[in-house]
This record gives C-alpha cells, structure tokens and sequence, in this order.
C-alpha cells in the first residue's frame, strides 16, 4: 500500500503530458502511484502513458470513451490504494518536494484535507501572476496553521478555491464522504468539493505556492462555449448540496450571488451563438423556482437588488433579447439617478447659476 | 334652398342633446335645415330628437342602425340641400350668433370655407378654458382677414384645428369635390380636414370663439382602447390626401413625423390589453415602407433621431415587450448623456474652479 495515489484525468494532453507526468514522477516522495485515465483522446496522450507506464510501474493506465474530466476522475478513484489521493492536471506543473511535505503535514496533523496555494504561468509571455481565487490570503490569515473545518471559516467558505488540484486528501476521508465529481459538465468539481467539505471536521492551509497552473494566453477566459450552460445545472446542484447538509439558510446570500450573479455572469460571457440557448435554460432554471411559491419567496426576501433584478427580468423576458435590455436599463437607471443626485448637490447648482447667469 | 344645413350625428348623448339642440334651433340665422341622424343610441337620444322634430319643422331625423361618426355624418351630408354646410357635434353648444356671422362672412368673401374659434368648457369645473389649438392664433396673425389658400399658410398647416365643427363650408364646393369622412375609422376627421384644406382656393379666417366644446369624464378620445390601433391606417390615409394634391414632399417631414411619433403616442397611450396587436400592425405597416427602399431612407434622413429610432426599432423588435425595451432604453441613454453632459459644463466652469478648494476641504 502506497503513501499517494496521483489522479490524473488526461484529455488530449500531448503537448504537455510528459511535462506533467515528470513532475510527479521526480517527486522527492517516490512512493506514489500514478493513476491515470485516457478520456477518449483523439491525439497520442494515451500511447504516451503507455510508453511512460512501460518505464515506471508506478503508473498505471485507464482508457475510456471520452465522458469528461468528472467521470474519469470518479473512475480512478476506487482503484487508489495509497492513504492519500492528490488530483493532478495534465497541463499543469507540481513543485518536486510538494507531495513529500503534503505528505508530512497531513499526517502530523491528523487531516481530512490539505489545501495550499497556486500560481498561474502565462504561456505566451513566461510570466507568472497570482490570481486571488488561487492565492486565498484572507483565508490564510484567518486560519493561519489551525486545524478547521467550514463551520470556522463562516462566509469565508466561499473564498476557497474549489479545484481539486490545490488540496491533498486523506482517502478514506473521501471515501467515506462519498463526495464524486458531476458527469458530463464542465465546473464539475465545485461538485466534489462542496459535497466533501461539510465531511470534513480536520481541514489545514499551507500557505505556500506549490502547483502551477498553465494559462495558454494572459486573458484565456474568452467567451464560453456551448458547455458553460452547464453552470446552471451545477448551480442547482450545488444548491442541493447544501439543502442535504442543512447549511442553505445559513450561506443564502452567496449562494443567491453564485446562482443569479454567476448564472448572469456566464451568460454575459458566452458566444453569441449560445445566448438564445443559455437564456432558455437559465430561464427554465428560474421558472423551477418560481413554481414553489413559498419558496420563491423565502428566496427573493432579501435578495439584493441586482441580484432581484436578473431573477425578475428573466422570468418576465420571453426572449434573450429582451433580457439584455432590461438588464441595460436597470444600470442605466441607476446611473441616471446618481447623476441627477450629484447635480442636487450644492456645489453644482451654484455652478449651475452662474452659468444661467 | 336654405342658408346653412347643419348635420348632426347623434350617439348616446341623452345629456347633452337637449343643450345642443337649443344652440341651433335658437341660432339667429333662421332659415337653416337641420339634419339629425341618430346612429343608433341605446338611450332616450331618438326620443329627444323626435320630440324637438315635432316642435320644429326644421329638423330632419334620420334613424339608422350604428355605423359611426363617419357612416352618420356623410348620411345628413348626403341629404343636405342648403348652400352652405355645417357639421356639429352632439355634445357640444354653438354660439347663437355663429351661423348668421359665419354664413356672412362667407357670401362676402365669396369663400370655399370659413375657419373660427373654438373654447373648451370644463362641466365639472364650469369653466372656459382657451387653447391655442382651437384659438389658432398664430394663424390669425398670419392672415389677418384675408382671403388665403394653402398655398399662403404653408407654415401653419399642421397647426390649423381638424375638427369639422370649427368651420362653415360652401356645400357645392365639399360635394364638387366629393369629400367625405373615411368610414369606420376614429380620427376620421384629420382626413376629411386636410382634403378640404388642399382642395379650397380660397379660405377665410373669423376670429372669435363661437364654439363651446365640452369636457366631460368620458370622452371618447380618452378611452385607449383598440380604436386608437386606427391611427394607423389614418396615418395612410392622410398620406394620399397629400399626395393626391401633389403636397406630400412639400409637408414630408410632418408626414414623417406622424407617421412616427404620433403612431407611437398612441401606442402608449392604449390600454396594455391592446398592445401587442397595436404593435404588430405598426410593424406590418413600417414592413410596407420598408419595401420602397428610397421611401425608406427619405424617411429616415428627414425625422429627428427618435423618430428615427421609433421606425427602425419597430422593425427590428420580435414584439411589443422587446419594442418597449428599446425605446425606454433610448431615452435613459439620451437622459445618462444630457446629464452628463451638464456635469462636465458646471465641471469646467469658472464658478467651478472657483469652488475647487471649497470641495476639497468638503472631501
């Protein structure tokens, strides 16, 4: 029985699988498995895991139809036998003695899950740039080295990334949570993560950059594809989650902010060809809310105002061109308002008199 | 033949006939036939008329079943056999003096028609109220007491009153010309208006209010329901009269303008229930003048920006929500630019800069 069980999902990975594959198989911790799972590439990824596997028998090789990053990884995870499991990416890099100190502090401290920090690498430029979503300062200052679970964290909860790859897990701590990663979506491990989070009664930070995360341009958020419809699936399943957990009423407001606010957010960012597709399925969304009229309300009490307004304007929409102009003139109302208060103030009527004068 | 015909259409007016009827049987031009066609009240207005017809052998009661102010008033035009014509409303009190003033203004000045004043009486507050509508002073300024035609009054077209009763016209002159209201249509009278103003040589203007219109609660102008749909089909109509007096590219930019703002006043002032079917015949007819691209593009060179906006938005938009959208847009833009627009011209002011430490120490 091993000490870790590296997951790595690999999906048309040739350009830098090996880079990958060399990071974990150089850890200064050699006893490790590599379990890796070819999701149906239509590219040369999988001959070179099996060319990498005839070299290392620490790696072994999974093939499937492509099914997505979710399913490869829910795959792999009854075959681990190490005490640990760490998700890799297969573009991505690992600091060499990462896993040996991951390692070293789990078990000093008893832990359900490690998490630590990530730096991203802008391919085009070599540059390296810290993002707040992988970097979690607040979150490092208030936890400092303290063993904690969600219930320290209050709203701070929603700080942590939610990626699979920052965090160290103890194995039977995953097994026992039953947590799996969504099949067939993209955002699949927000999933994994917020089922296994409320498991966890031993969580740690180590305040320290040890994965690197491969951006393939400086701005590689472009407009999303039809995949990131997606999200509204996702945000309704995480809303279960924390219904089963009993923890909804307590984190309403963000997760308000992460159905609305995030649902709008994608739709505003996807590719033209996708908004009529996306608007009709945020709108069923919705409209499943509304149905429960009790729950409609108990959700839109204290909704804040935007927030009210996208709910609002897409039930009353019947097409996605009218929900862009709603959503328009509500923030041009609001401008409009605040411009008519400054030239209440003092100051510019004064201005404004002289003038006339 | 007699001096005057005066044609009634009568609709439901059981309050107010009587007032209106003693207005004209009262005038003192005497020698005037009054025609009456009731189309087809539901209360006592046929019980009223047929009783003042048994007083006076002058009035003429025609009953029919209901076809519209139209349908009723071209009915007593059809009938009419006096020289000249005057077309009252029912719920509306003229002065005594009017007809004989009027009629001798006419045969003076040997007129096609004669243009007067009208007032508004307020019934609930019992008040008399001018409005430069009905007053038309700049008009009167104009002419003076001249004998004009369209031609000498090219800048106050549009702003000459359209209603019938405002005027006193030759009969042989409306009959030569075979002019009538368009049946079955509200507004009809701003296409029997412009026919008449196009075909007359020669028009004089009587300065004094000799017409009381009055304002009650329920008016009809005020009900917002799908009769106001039938501004659009008007809109066409007025636009052949223009053009079947060779004016339409003369007037083409108040034609537009009708054609845009006004349709779209309308519009929104019908009730929500009639939107959408409003909004689709104001689509289909835009459709129209979209075909005849250089009809298309005279329009949009000779309106204002929103007007502009109004025809291409309407063409554009999937329906009335999405139409109404893009105009409250419109106009929250325009508002976000004026505003700050202001703020940057008391931002580089003198008083301004004057004011700067004052702000700081504010801050």
């Amino acid at each position: 029985m091993v000490e870790v069980s590296v997951i790595i999902p690999v999906y048309n990975a040739s350009d830098y699988l090996e880079e990958s594959l060399d990071c974990i198989l150089n850890q200064t911790l050699d006893d490790l498995e590599v379990l890796c799972v070819d999701d149906g590439s239509a590219d040369n990824s999988l001959e070179i895991l099996n060319e990498i596997a005839s070299r290392d028998s620490r790696v072994k090789v999974f093939h499937q139809e492509n099914r997505g990053g979710g399913a490869a990884r829910n795959v792999a995870i009854p075959h681990a036998t190490g005490n640990y499991i760490y998700f890799m990416d297969a573009d991505d890099k690992l600091k060499d003695y990462a896993l040996e100190k991951c390692l070293k502090i789990s078990k000093e401290r008893n832990l359900d899950f490690l998490l630590f920090k990530a730096i991203n690498y802008a391919e085009d430029t070599g540059e390296y740039f810290e993002t707040d979503d992988y970097s979690m300062n607040e979150i490092a200052e208030a936890v400092g080295d303290k063993v904690f679970s969600y219930d320290d964290l209050g709203d701070l909860l929603f700080k942590m990334s939610v990626t699979p790859w920052c965090k160290f897990y103890n194995r039977n701590f995953v097994v026992k949570s039953g947590a799996k990663f969504a099949e067939g979506l993209i955002f699949h491990d927000n999933i994994f993560f917020y089922d296994s989070l409320f498991y966890a009664e031993r969580i740690s930070f180590l305040d320290e950059v040890l994965y690197i995360r491969r951006r393939h341009s400086a701005s590689s958020t472009g407009a999303g594809d039809r995949r990131y419809v997606n999200y509204i699936t996702i945000s309704d399943m995480i809303w279960s989650i924390f219904f089963k957990h009993n923890v909804f009423d307590r984190y309403k407001a963000e997760l308000a902010t992460k159905k609305f606010g995030v649902i709008n957010y994608w739709y505003k960012n996807i590719q033209e060809e996708f908004k009529k597709p996306y608007f009709e399925e945020m709108k069923r969304d919705f409209e499943r809310i509304a149905e429960d009229r009790e729950f409609y309300e108990y959700i839109t009490d204290d909704l804040i105002d935007w927030q009210r307004n996208i709910l609002e304007s897409c039930l009353e929409a019947d097409i996605p061109e009218e929900y862009d102009l709603m959503m328009e003139n509500y923030d041009l109302e609001i401008e409009n308002r605040h411009l008519r208060h400054l030239l209440d103030e003092p100051i510019y009527k004064i201005a404004a008199s002289k003038i006339r004068k | 033949m007699v001096k005057v015909s005066v044609v009634i259409p009568v609709y439901n007016v059981e309050d107010f006939l009587g007032e209106c009827l003693d207005s004209i049987i009262n005038q003192t031009l005497t020698d005037i036939e009054i025609i009456c066609v009731n189309d087809g009240s539901a209360d006592k207005s046929l019980d009223i008329l047929n009783e003042y017809a048994s007083r006076d052998d002058r009035i003429t009661v025609i009953d029919q079943e209901n076809g519209g102010h139209a349908v009723a008033t071209n009915r007593g035009m059809d009938i009419a056999t006096g020289k000249y014509l005057f077309l009252m409303d029912s719920d509306d009190i003229l002065d005594l003096d009017a007809l004989k003033l009027t009629y001798e203004l006419a045969e003076k000045k040997e007129v096609d028609f004669v243009i007067f004043q009208a007032i508004n009486y307020y019934m609930d507050k019992d008040e008399y109220i001018e409005e430069e509508n009905y007053s038309m002073t700049k008009l009167a300024d104009h002419v003076g007491d001249s004998v004009f035609s369209y031609r000498d009054v090219k800048d106050y077209v549009f702003d000459i009153s359209v209603t019938p009763w405002s005027k006193l016209y030759r009969r042989d002159f409306i009959e030569k010309n075979n002019i009538r209201f368009p049946e079955g249509l509200v507004f009809d009278d701003n296409v029997f208006f412009f026919d008449v103003l196009f075909a007359a040589e020669r028009i004089t203007f009587l300065r004094k209010h000799l017409f009381k219109r009055r304002w009650y609660p329920t008016s009809s102008t005020r009900a917002g329901d799908e009769r106001f749909l039938n501004y659009i089909p008007i809109s066409n109509l007025i636009w052949g009269i223009f053009r079947k007096y060779g004016v339409f590219e003369e007037f083409k930019e108040q034609l537009y303008a009708k054609k845009t703002s006004t349709i779209h006043y309308w519009y929104q002032n019908i009730q929500d229930e009639f939107k959408e079917m409003f909004f689709s015949e104001m689509k289909s007819d835009y459709e129209k003048i979209a075909e005849d691209e250089k009809l298309a593009s005279d329009l949009k060179e000779n309106v204002n920006d929103r007007n502009r906006f109004i025809f291409q938005s309407a063409l554009d938009a999937q329906n009335t929500r999405e139409f109404d959208l893009m105009m409250e847009n419109y106009d929250l833009k325009c508002e976000n630019e004026s505003l700050k627009s202001k703020i940057e011209e008391f931002s580089s002011s003198a008083s301004w800069k004057i004011t700067k430490p004052l702000r700081a120490i504010r801050k």
